[in-house]
């Protein structure tokens, strides 16, 4: 029987999670010993996983090997975004694997040489860096679904934050996307005002199936004439961001409030979130910001020439990075708990001291919450503490 | 996520459960064939792991052998990547944890065969010789090929008297017997001492005296060992590199059996312990018939004449008695290459210089390839460690046969003297037109393989008269067989690499052994003999030489197309000022892979080349530490 390889449901996968790949329909020859059906990872496209082809080898149990190939196609890759604001719709290729695996089988034959043949490959899949949790993958289980129906097949925004949050008028918001198929789609961004007019921008672009998109929707950024957070006085109260696929009119939708009061602070967070987009959290609370020191001291004898201004403890040497706590600023419930994604995100920057538009310094952090509370029903009102620290060791000689 | 499996089955671990992975760079070790391991394993005690490895209160009493402790089909797995396969050995057990640490497949390979002799695997038995005169590496087992050994058969069978012709000291002729092998003269007048003899192109053996000996070709032994271990050479510059291709393996085994043609024969033999009833009368002869008492009767099976006939072939017996494990480090510390374990049970032959070159072999045009050295830059996690630079002196020691008397017992090893070499000459008619060297020094005359040394002597000359005059000379006098241990580098300290590989020594055209062989009929007399090579080729007409007919390449140590400057040279001028570094890397999975599975390659930093030496990496159940590398800077 020829041997068949299936790749678990959907092309694109989170590499984060285990993705399946069964081999199966391999019989061990008579005589033989050692037999394995073996699965190769190679990269097809576009950025090559280092290190490829991969290849593992298991043997079979009844008749079938299922290799968790996730450990070798998870290769996390600096991630870059548009800051500043420029473009409303960028298509990154970089992050996106095109892997192909191909079932294979080896065994030593009944004279004792090495036999190795390899089968069927199967079409090209997508990688991403990212995963859900196990509770996820557990529901997604149980419903016959996957990363690639829920988010892809949908082109639902690839972020845990909820569909309709508040934003501060001039934030920076980012979504992320990534479409099941080539076509063209159309970006809509839609302010609402108070005095219950509105004004609608759209504009076309092509989407790419082995591409990650990032939009960038503040509706300033869309049309700063049309979309400004206040017009003629007039206060923008939301807008809505729709991405509409031309061919299959897919349907992706988020609103956003906006909150016009006045925030003595404002800084944002941005972070790779699980499913490989970046968010862009608006930490409108206190600031404590702090300056962390490292030194090494060493002592030196007094010599004959030695003055006034002479020491004999040096600094031999010091670094230091800045660090912050930051208060998160009243959320909802939501979205502080899709602020866990922070907290686990290896990648994250801060834009500090961004009131106006494209304004703010952008230092790349690291969120060293080690135990957060994330709510207390004891209070209506929900905010989070959030520890950071610059993703630096500053010093000079 | 880590998963341990064993024989497919998960096995749970703690949430603390941590293992150390280190791997091994065999290009770098000399003394050994490392493997690689996963160290520190603890398995938490509990219904699932009390199945496989047993109750731990009675572990000690159950698992009493160290091979009761292992268990093999052991997989070490981080979100489904191989990180190592191999045997999991339990050496302690308590009731909350088993402790162990699990051994890589080479080091299974290494414990289980690596001390058992080549002899005592399962060769091929009683293979029909095929007698040909086109002998191919790629299709044939064995070769036999052509070499000089004319006291082959000493030791065996009865002596015969040779009239010798000599003149004495008046200048008169005279003949004196001297005593000689039948066979042994057999072989002299029959074959010219030649062992396998190829007058018309195939081995003659029709007449009394033949040796014929098959020699296996080394690629076919390199195969076979590795294959009945279960793994299988890839890369190989034994196939693949035109200097190393086409050698065998000597042996000293003939094929030639013996049917002995005997008859029964009475002979009157004196009996010493015959004692007269009577004592014998003092200075007086007895009667004829009284002596008879003193002879007895003896009935013998005298063989009468020999018959020769060729048997068949036993491959254990045409290889030296060696272990696997000297066997491969003899190939590597004489050819400069390395044995790497692949994961997918292949084995390639590295060669260091090609290391050093970042050539690698490619399965697909199946010619070696340069290709760019691989960069961990992006993973490099801070300053390197700068370690001392070593200023050794490589001195490459091989062990010669000492059963063969070309090399015997007049071989001193001459280290200490390695300033007083000057150039190898071909013979000694070329050394003895030296004579400006100053004193003391020495050199090698290839075609004897014997070092002399240039020094003053007192000779005895006799004049005229025949009166004995002593006279001071200066003349080159013998002080060892070679080749000497070849030394490289200017250190004080010394790091010796050894190998139990040599060859044989060739005069004129032909090979040559001094060395009694060995046959099915005389096996309780065994003669060693030593793991040898040469090559044999078409070319020359299958005699077996230390010279490479196709590439002029040598087997010797010395010269342009020697070992050395083949095969060591760049190598050595690294590894005897080799610079020991340390760093460490965060590398993600798909590079841990690559990184081990070509760990005998160069790679690079920004800061430059350098070759890995060893690396570790502390793996946990969510999470892959940093790997901090041993190497050494390019």
């Amino acid at each position: 029987m020829a041997l068949t390889i299936t790749v678990q449901e959907g092309q694109m996968h989170l590499s984060g999670n285990p993705i399946w790949v069964t081999v199966a329909g391999g019989v061990a020859p008579a005589g033989s010993s050692e037999y394995k059906l073996l699965c190769k990872v190679k990269s097809v496209y576009g950025v090559s996983l280092v290190g490829q082809p991969f290849i593992d080898a298991k043997a079979p149990v009844a008749g079938s090997a299922v290799f968790d190939v996730s450990g070798y196609v998870h290769q996390p890759a600096p991630r870059d975004f548009h800051w500043p604001q420029s473009g409303q719709v960028t298509g990154y290729i970089d992050y996106t694997y095109d892997v192909r695996f191909q079932c294979g089988e080896r065994y030593i034959d009944s004279n004792g040489d090495l036999q190795e043949s390899w089968g069927a490959e199967t079409e090209t899949n997508f990688i991403l860096a990212g995963g859900v949790g196990f509770r996820t993958l557990g529901y997604w289980q149980e419903n016959d679904l996957n990363f690639h129906d829920v988010y892809v097949a949908k082109m639902k925004f690839l972020t845990h934050m909820p569909t309709n949050k508040v934003v501060h008028p001039y934030q920076p918001v980012k979504l992320w996307g990534i479409p099941h198929t080539s076509q063209q789609a159309f970006l809509s961004v839609k302010g609402y005002y108070e005095d219950s007019t509105s004004y609608e921008r759209i504009v076309e672009f092509g989407l790419y199936k082995d591409m990650i998109f990032e939009f960038s929707v503040s509706p300033y950024l869309a049309d700063p004439v049309n979309l400004p957070p206040v017009k003629g006085g007039v206060k923008m109260s939301y807008y809505d961001v729709t991405i509409i696929t031309v061919s299959d009119g897919i349907e992706a939708t988020m609103r956003f409030y906006v909150d016009h009061n006045y925030h003595e602070d404002c800084n944002y967070l941005f972070f790779l979130n699980s499913l490989g987009g970046i968010d862009c959290v608006w930490l409108s609370g206190s600031v404590e910001k702090s300056y962390n020191i490292q030194s090494v001291q060493a002592s030196k004898p007094w010599n004959a020439a030695a003055t006034l201004k002479t020491r004999t403890t040096v600094i031999s040497s010091r670094s230091g990075k800045r660090s912050w706590k930051i208060n998160s600023g009243w959320k909802s419930r939501l979205e502080i708990e899709a602020l866990s994604d922070a907290m686990l995100s290896k990648e994250a920057w801060l834009l500090e001291d961004a009131p106006t538009f494209n304004s703010g310094t952008l230092i790349p952090v690291n969120v060293v919450n080690s135990q957060t509370v994330f709510y207390n029903t004891e209070s209506d009102m929900y905010s989070l503490e959030l520890d950071l620290e610059e993703a630096h060791e500053n010093n000079y000689n | 996520m880590l998963t341990l499996t064993y024989n497919g089955n998960d096995i749970p671990l703690d949430e603390g459960f941590s293992v150390r992975m280190s791997w091994n760079n065999p290009v770098c070790f000399f003394d050994q064939i490392p493997g690689d391991a996963g160290l520190g394993i603890d398995i938490p005690v509990n219904v699932f792991s009390r199945a496989y490895f047993g109750h731990p209160d009675r572990f000690e009493k159950l698992r009493a052998t160290a091979s009761s402790r292992k268990f093999q089909n052991v997989e070490l797995r981080f979100d489904g990547f191989l990180l190592m396969c191999g045997t999991l050995n339990i050496t302690n057990a308590t009731w909350e944890t088993y402790s162990g640490w699990l051994q890589s497949n080479v080091g299974v390979i290494g414990e289980q065969q690596q001390e058992r002799d080549l002899t005592d695997m399962e060769w091929p038995e009683d293979i029909a010789f095929s007698n040909k005169a086109i002998f191919e590496e790629d299709v044939d087992h064995y070769c036999a090929p052509q070499l000089k050994n004319g006291i082959w058969w000493e030791e065996k069978g009865g002596l015969t008297k040779l009239p010798r012709a000599y003149y004495d000291e008046d200048g008169k002729y005279n003949e004196a017997d001297t005593e000689i092998g039948k066979l042994t003269w057999d072989q002299i007048t029959n074959y010219k001492r030649f062992v396998n003899h190829r007058p018309y192109g195939v081995v003659e053996y029709s007449l009394k005296g033949a040796v014929v000996t098959p020699m296996l070709w080394l690629t076919y032994v390199i195969d076979q060992v590795f294959k009945m271990n279960s793994f299988f050479i890839e890369a190989n510059p034994f196939r693949n590199v035109i200097d190393l291709t086409g050698m065998v393996v000597y042996n000293s085994w003939s094929l030639i059996r013996i049917n002995p043609v005997f008859e029964t024969q009475s002979h009157q033999v004196f009996n010493e312990e015959y004692v007269p009833d009577t004592p014998l009368p003092v200075g007086i002869d007895l009667p004829i018939a009284e002596t008879n008492e003193f002879w007895r009767e003896e009935v013998t099976q005298t063989i009468i004449n020999f018959q020769f006939y060729l048997g068949n072939i036993n491959y254990a017996d045409l290889l030296p008695q060696i272990s696997m494990k000297d066997f491969m480090l003899a190939l590597q510390n004489y050819f400069n290459v390395a044995f790497f374990w692949r994961t997918d049970q292949r084995v390639d032959i590295i060669m260091r210089e090609h290391v050093l070159e970042g050539k690698v072999w490619d399965i697909v045009s199946e010619t070696y390839v340069t290709v760019a050295t691989f960069d961990l830059t992006d993973y490099f996690s801070g300053n390197w460690i700068i370690g001392d630079q070593k200023d050794v002196t490589l001195k490459f020691v091989q062990e010669y046969d000492r059963e063969d008397r070309m090399f015997g017992q007049e071989f001193h090893d001459l280290t200490e003297r390695i300033g007083d070499f000057a150039a190898a000459v071909e013979t000694f008619a070329e050394l003895e037109l030296i004579t400006t060297d100053r004193e003391g020094t020495l050199r090698l005359v290839r075609s004897e393989n014997k070092i002399y040394e240039w020094k003053w002597s007192v000779e005895v000359l006799k004049d005229i008269n025949q009166q004995e005059n002593q006279v001071d000379v200066m003349k080159w006098e013998f002080v060892s067989t070679g080749p000497q241990p070849y030394l490289f580098g200017s250190g004080d300290e010394q790091e010796e690499v050894k190998s139990k590989l040599s060859t044989l020594i060739k005069l004129g055209d032909d090979a040559i052994a001094l060395q009694k062989g060995n046959m099915a009929s005389t096996r309780s007399l065994w003669n060693e003999f030593s793991f040898r090579v040469g090559f044999a080729s078409a070319i020359n007409g299958y005699k077996l030489t230390p010279v490479n007919p196709i590439s002029s390449a040598t087997l010797n140590w010395e010269g342009d197309d020697g070992i050395f400057t083949k095969r060591w040279k760049t190598w050595s001028r690294f590894w005897s000022t080799r610079l020991p570094v340390e760093g460490e890397f965060y590398l993600p999975l798909n590079v841990l892979y690559f990184v081990s599975n070509n760990i005998h390659r160069k790679f690079r930093t920004e800061h430059g080349e350098f070759i890995i030496e060893s690396m570790e990496t502390e793996i946990g159940l969510n999470l892959i530490g940093k790997t901090r590398i041993k190497g050494y800077k390019l």
